[in-house]
């Protein structure tokens, strides 16, 4: 069983509306893979339902062989769109926290990342800027020697210099026989550090190809194929 | 001189032409050992797969050597530089003159022009 | 073990919330000892003074524990729909622990908290007493030492059931709001309101249930609750002990109801917003 990731048919409604219309997808490991597609094509619904935060309403998910459950979430790490904290802690209890939940945590990384990054670990949650508390989640999710690393929109919201400072941030830290996929509507950014491209429209997968081989076959970058694709989707 | 990425190229191809050039100009000293991949792509903001790629065609070009215990270093035999050196240069040239030529100038007024200005740049 | 890690910071978020306060009843009643004694009935001040040194005091103590009371509530529902239905959520439920676990940790915590106050409240009295008349207190003590042995059989016996009692009661009355709010969670909007509705609801639908059940069953049934509490001593006074492990059988039933209905929702219709 070589696959991190195997969905079949894979639904999820909310109410009447069909978020994931049958996604059938497979992710090797050792690979940084982008999860491209407009605002509301069903990329946050995907990965929540990776990470088990949600239920699918029909179709099969795997995670290393097995539907998602404390032992798959052992496996993952997970940087979501927003942030998570309680309030009253400080850089330092969440580091603890990791380190004490996770077994793939490396406390001397989180350490080294938080001098690279100027985090203070004893500064109270509530009192860092926006900006410093992504940087904070970010340092936590990319110490772990995850097997699946799940980024949603990880430089949304971000000016471009910072964005690029990102990137370099997970290029830096990541577990390279792990998989990452990040999921992003900002294509240039990150165009060049992906490994393959999977296009999510209106809950299918309508793309999942390797980079390197859209770039021969149309002679163009993948930024051009996804504004080609999903002119009628953006405003 | 940090790397610069256009998208329309294939990346491994202008990061191996970068990488030459660092190696030709002693950004990468003779001898030296060779950053790995996993650094130079964080460097470039790039996939490893496509550092790895550009890699392998230095080694290719006799520019970077392999070792299993060392790892890579940068070859220090004077004759592949000079030779990667020239090649660059020719290269260089041949742009050179296919642009003086699109702007109308024949070869002899374009080499006269390259000439002048060289030596105008010595001041 | 997981759970043995989520209540390590479950306990940290309750103590930073409680322990001011329950040091600061017992602070408090200490001075209220001195003051009621020495200025409201020996009457050492006058006046103005005599207000300030002796009702204020008064007034404090009784807000103190008024605003604790409100805390107790307000934690239970708190850490469950905040922590772990609210933005925290997207934390917890993607730590490698399962939603029955999270339950546990909030309910243990949860019920360890409503220990301690209880306690506190006790200790508090206690306090108030010794510092008002400490001659008095150990007078007191004596005469309850020579009391207890001549108590009837059996007495001790009844007093640590209705103690299991009330455990088991608060068991199954924290669990109802966790259902409740594991059912408010659920609804597209209004999941405040919808909670509400859902606790209410939990209680109506439970007393339907019972009315339907044949008799024996219905005396030993009898919630736990302020008004029925003398029914209570009363029926446990008339049935013994046996009455007393039916009614802790029945709060142990709600209780696993709850608790199987609340993990259920968490597990299957998780919804985070």
């Amino acid at each position: 069983m070589n696959e991190l990731v195997k969905c079949t048919g894979l639904c999820r409604d909310f109410g009447s509306v069909r978020a994931l219309d049958g996604v059938d997808l497979t992710l090797e490991p050792g690979k940084i893979v982008g999860l491209l597609g407009p605002n509301g094509s069903g990329k946050t619904t995907l990965i929540k339902i990776l990470n088990g935060l949600l239920q699918p309403t029909a179709g099969t998910v795997e995670i290393c062989g097995a539907a998602p459950g404390p032992i798959s979430k052992s496996l993952i790490s997970y940087l979501p769109d927003r942030g998570y904290f309680p309030d009253w802690m400080r850089v330092e209890d969440m580091v603890e926290l990791f380190d004490d939940f996770y077994a793939d945590f490396d406390r001397v990384k989180a350490g080294e990342m938080c001098l690279t990054l100027g985090l203070e670990p004893g500064s109270r949650i509530k009192t860092l800027s926006k900006g410093t508390k992504e940087k904070m989640q970010l340092m936590l999710v990319m110490s772990r020697k995850a097997k699946l690393y799940l980024l949603d929109e990880p430089i949304a919201g971000v000016d471009p210099a910072a964005r690029e400072f990102i990137m370099k941030t997970i290029l830096t830290n990541y577990n390279e026989d792990g998989t990452v996929l990040i999921s992003t509507h900002l294509l240039l950014d990150v165009e060049q550090v992906l490994d393959e491209a999977i296009f999510l429209q209106r809950g299918r997968v309508v793309l999942h190809e390797a980079v390197d081989s859209i770039r021969e076959r149309t002679g163009d970058s993948v930024d051009a194929l996804f504004r080609q694709m999903f002119r009628s989707d953006m405003w | 001189m940090d790397f610069q990425i256009q998208g329309s190229r294939p990346i491994w191809l202008q990061l191996a032409e970068q990488l030459r050039q660092r190696i030709v100009t002693g950004v990468y000293p003779p001898g030296s050992h060779f950053p790995s991949v996993r650094e130079l792509a964080a460097e470039a903001g790039v996939n490893p797969n496509t550092m790895q790629r550009a890699m392998t065609q230095l080694e290719t070009d006799g520019l970077v050597i392999t070792n299993r215990t060392a790892g890579r270093t940068v070859t220090d035999d004077p004759a592949a530089l000079e030779a990667m050196r020239g090649q660059l240069a020719a290269e260089r040239t041949g742009e050179y003159f296919k642009d003086m030529k699109a702007l109308g100038y024949s070869r002899a007024d374009a080499a006269e022009i390259a000439r002048r200005e060289g030596e105008k740049n010595d001041e | 073990m997981m759970l043995g890690k989520l209540m390590k910071y479950d306990f940290r978020c309750m103590l930073r919330k409680f322990g001011p306060l329950w040091l600061g009843l017992l602070a408090l009643a200490a001075v209220n000892g001195f003051t009621v004694g020495h200025v409201l009935e020996k009457g050492s001040v006058n006046g103005f003074l005599s207000f300030l040194f002796g009702v204020v005091p008064i007034i404090l103590l009784f807000s103190l524990w008024v605003a604790t009371c409100v805390m107790m509530i307000v934690f239970v529902c708190q850490r469950f729909y905040k922590g772990l239905l609210g933005d925290e959520g997207y934390l917890m439920f993607t730590l490698p622990a399962t939603p029955a676990e999270h339950i546990a940790s909030k309910l243990v915590v949860a019920l360890v908290m409503e220990f301690i106050t209880g306690l506190a409240a006790l200790a508090a009295m206690l306090i108030f007493v010794m510092v008002y008349d400490g001659a008095g207190f150990l007078e007191g003590l004596r005469e309850l030492s020579d009391v207890f042995p001549r108590l009837p059989q059996g007495s001790v016996g009844l007093l640590i059931l209705f103690f299991l009692l009330m455990v088991a009661s608060t068991l199954a009355q924290d669990l109802q709001i966790y259902l409740a709010i594991s059912l408010g969670h659920m609804a597209p909007k209004n999941r405040v309101v919808i909670s509400v509705l859902a606790y209410v609801g939990i209680s109506v639908g439970v007393s339907i249930l019972l009315s339907a059940l044949p008799g024996v069953i219905r005396i030993g049934s009898l919630d736990l609750t302020i008004d029925s509490f003398s029914e209570a001593m009363e029926t446990a006074v008339r049935y013994g002990s046996g009455a007393l492990g039916i009614m802790i059988g029945w709060q142990l039933i709600k209780a696993a109801g709850f608790f199987f209905g609340s993990n259920a929702i968490l597990t299957h219709k998780l919804n985070l917003e």
